[in-house]
């Protein structure tokens, strides 16, 4: 397509193999002006060029450094481009695959049924799609609407709320901040610009792996294409590993909880609906078995497979959400921890920032008793996944990501287990299990030490209780040094204030409250800190039975 | 317009991961079995109205999420709680098994009267039973409980559950065994304004087309 490329070619030849299920593959030759085919015009010919009426997946061959011939996912521009310059001679082949799609797509079908499943969305002609776009976008504005009238009902009585000026991301404005070979050459701006209207649907696949940090800084783009290659070979060993070995009790205690929570993690769509053997809540459940296994010191806990089941829903594959959740987990992973001082710390701030715009409403909840405000636990855990549609979930989680400054894994990329568990340079024989006993040795801590019991014993010791306080009294000193805030509401807003920020330690993706700089009190130094027993159970560990 | 009730109490309902508290809420307030429920975060609120013994008792049901992971604010759940339905799934060993920390937990971080009741939920999947109606009456008795098998499926027993929990307290109410004034009892007055002796007044206030 046109774009940043100057291709040597005028014409590609394309040939294009279609599998369905045990039907004899068929074979269409045609060719293209990579100049001016995109993405959508391609996935149209082949459309016509087969006849299909069902939704299919298109991979392209490229032949590796060693020689292997691989296929790769065609899912957008960005990787069409890639296809037209990697192009094996004498042309282009293309794996047509429809066998992964079971359910029809009905042309006639009303976009009411958007929230049920994405893979419409991919398909939709434009008139649709902006129709679509309008319904969520009018949802969105209604609910931010709500939100800012709730929060804000003296300060902005006439706060109308802009909609958004500009079109959500698209492959061209994507590739303004990339130059000639692919890099990212404007992390920032880029970011800037999904903060103020968001991705295309089809370009998810793309911007969120940036948006997610799961690239180093500066990769071109074939380094990008290779490095994901890499990581999903990594994905398979790690899966293959805990799949292979005996079903231990520790292995049990996990995918006994993964499997108990990806059976009801959004059923409702159809890209999980129908029998528990759906293949991509099975997908789901390898994600997120393999992360706890590789992760020991965080494991599996509720609120994961929220976390997870929107960027399988968004990659449709399942080692490119693996990767994408180890990328969000690498800045979400402390909200899960056992002592609970990440989210106790949100809690803090949470009440703060309603203290200082709303009082009264601080005031109605402390008489309800409701000042602790714990019935927003699963608002913050989840970054809000759960409170909207799922669709407009999507659209919220880029947006409140691209709010975030880049943090790029280091050069040698993202890590996919925990340090302590990565292979030394000696090669070793242990399996994850016994390297998790290893790792529990290491760290002095008996298996079946539970937290409570740790708590317990520092309770007896001190006599406070091993819980956290979200009481009032804690939270007025805090109250009392605080800096005058702003609430970010526009882009402007938001680069105005980006040089003064301070993020607050441990919190990283604090979104509520941008701090002007201040040195902390006494008080808030204890909170930032974490709880008096944070580091007597900061390494513990244990299986929930 | 405003529901009228002589008391409100907080509920909890508590148990392991998985053995069905949501629905039981749901079931509850809904009369209806709940397809495709999610895992509970942290805490979701219902609330009723339930007619228990000749008084209009506002239910204020806590929900809790079952996983050990999230009890460091959990805990903070159960300050103020008059009464808790504690549950387990007849079909899982391991979720009876938690019991006796769910119930520690119950009896030191909410009021110490607190008014529990034993749940066996899932009583529908009868051919999956791994618990006992014996054994669960056995430890229910044992750890002074009230026990009833439900099912959020069917409906069976879960305004019974309910209901039960919150007649034991009006009886204790009434006997003197709670004080509603006492703070962190979990029971408040509500817009009818009971006396503590009121069984006259409520005679005098319910039938007022008979004077």
């Amino acid at each position: 397509m046109a774009g940043l490329f100057d291709y040597s070619k005028e014409a590609v030849r394309v040939k294009a193999k279609k599998c369905d299920g045990d039907a004899e593959p068929e074979w269409r030759k045609f060719s293209v002006d990579p100049q001016i085919t995109t993405y959508e015009v391609l996935r149209s010919i082949l459309a016509k060029a087969f006849e299909l009426r069902r939704d299919f997946s298109v991979s392209y061959r490229v032949i590796d450094d060693l020689g292997q011939e691989t296929f790769l996912p065609l899912l957008s521009d960005w990787d069409l481009d890639a296809a037209f310059l990697g192009a094996c001679d004498p042309c282009l082949n293309l794996l047509i695959d429809v066998t992964g799609a079971e359910e029809a797509w009905e042309p006639e079908e009303p976009p009411v049924s958007v929230i049920k499943s994405l893979k419409p969305l991919l398909r939709l002609g434009k008139p649709k799609a902006a129709q679509l776009q309008g319904l969520f976008k009018s949802q969105m504005e209604r609910t931010l609407g709500m939100v800012q009238r709730a929060l804000k009902p003296e300060e902005a009585p006439d706060y109308d709320p802009e909609p958004p000026e500009e079109a959500p991301v698209d492959d061209v404005c994507f590739r303004s901040f990339l130059d000639p070979l692919g890099t990212l050459e404007e992390p920032r701006a880029m970011r800037a610009a999904v903060f103020a209207s968001g991705v295309e649907p089809s370009l998810r696949k793309v911007v969120w792996k940036h948006l997610l940090n799961v690239y180093p800084e500066g990769l071109k783009g074939k380094e990008r294409i290779e490095y994901m290659r890499q990581r999903q070979q990594q994905y398979n060993a790690l899966k293959d590993e805990w799949m292979k070995q005996a079903e231990t009790p520790e292995l049990m205690a996990i995918t006994t909880m993964v499997r108990k929570d990806v059976l009801r993690t959004d059923r409702h769509l159809v890209f999980y609906a129908g029998n528990d053997d759906n293949k991509n809540v099975a997908a789901l459940f390898n994600v997120l078995t393999t992360y706890a296994v590789n992760h020991p010191s965080v494991s599996y806990c509720q609120g994961m497979s929220d976390l997870a089941s929107p960027l399988l829903v968004t990659m449709q594959d399942e080692p490119t959400a693996y990767v994408c959740f180890c990328a969000l987990m690498r800045r979400l992973h402390n909200n899960f921890s056992f002592d609970g001082a990440a989210m106790g710390l949100k809690f803090q701030h949470l009440s703060i920032a309603l203290r200082h715009y709303d009082p009264d409403f601080y005031l109605y909840l402390q008489q309800q008793q409701a000042g602790d405000l714990l019935f927003c636990y699963r608002w913050l855990l989840l970054e809000l996944k759960r409170e909207f549609a799922f669709e407009d979930a999507l659209r919220m989680l880029e947006v409140l990501w691209a709010s975030l400054e880049p943090d790029w894994p280091p050069p040698d990329g993202l890590q996919l287990q925990e340090a302590a568990l990565r292979p030394s340079t000696a090669p070793s024989r242990h399996t994850a299990y016994t390297r998790l006993c290893a790792l529990r040795r290491q760290r002095g801590l008996p298996s079946n030490k539970s937290l409570d019991e740790l708590g317990q014993r520092a309770q007896l010791t001190t006599g406070r209780r091993p819980f956290l306080s979200l009481d009032d009294s804690d939270l007025a000193a805090v109250v009392e040094c605080t800096s005058p805030r702003k609430v970010v509401r526009n882009l402007k807003e938001f680069q105005a204030l980006a040089p003064t920020v301070v993020e607050p330690k441990n919190a990283k993706d604090e979104i509520f409250v941008w701090e002007n700089p201040l040195p902390p009190s006494p008080a808030q130094q204890a909170v930032e800190d974490g709880p008096w027993w944070g580091d007597q159970v900061r390494h513990a560990f244990c299986w929930e039975g | 317009m405003s529901e009228s009730y002589d008391y409100l109490f907080k509920f909890l309902v508590i148990g392991s991961a998985g053995t069905g508290k949501s629905c039981l809420l749901h079931q509850f307030i809904e009369s209806k079995f709940k397809e495709d429920s999610s895992h509970t975060i942290g805490v979701e609120f219902g609330s009723k109205v339930v007619p228990v013994s000749g008084k209009q008792v506002k239910l204020q049901i806590w929900d809790t999420a079952g996983q050990e992971r999230f009890k460091s604010v959990t805990r903070s759940y159960y300050r103020g709680a008059a009464g808790a339905l504690l549950v387990y799934d007849v079909t899982r060993r391991d979720s009876f098994n938690a019991l006796a920390n769910w119930l520690a937990d119950a009896r030191s971080l909410a009021s110490p009267n607190i008014v529990v009741l034993l749940v066996g939920n899932k009583s529908d999947l009868e051919s999956q039973r791994e618990v006992t109606f014996l054994e669960a009456s056995r430890f229910a008795q044992e750890n002074e409980l009230m026990f009833l098998e439900t099912s959020a499926k069917s409906g069976q027993n879960v305004v019974e559950a309910f209901s039960k929990c919150a007649k034991a307290i009006v009886t204790k109410i009434e006997s003197g065994e709670l004080d509603p004034d006492r703070i962190g009892s979990g029971i408040q007055y509500g817009n009818l304004k009971p006396t503590r002796n009121s069984a006259s007044a409520a005679t005098g206030r319910s039938c007022p087309c008979k004077v």
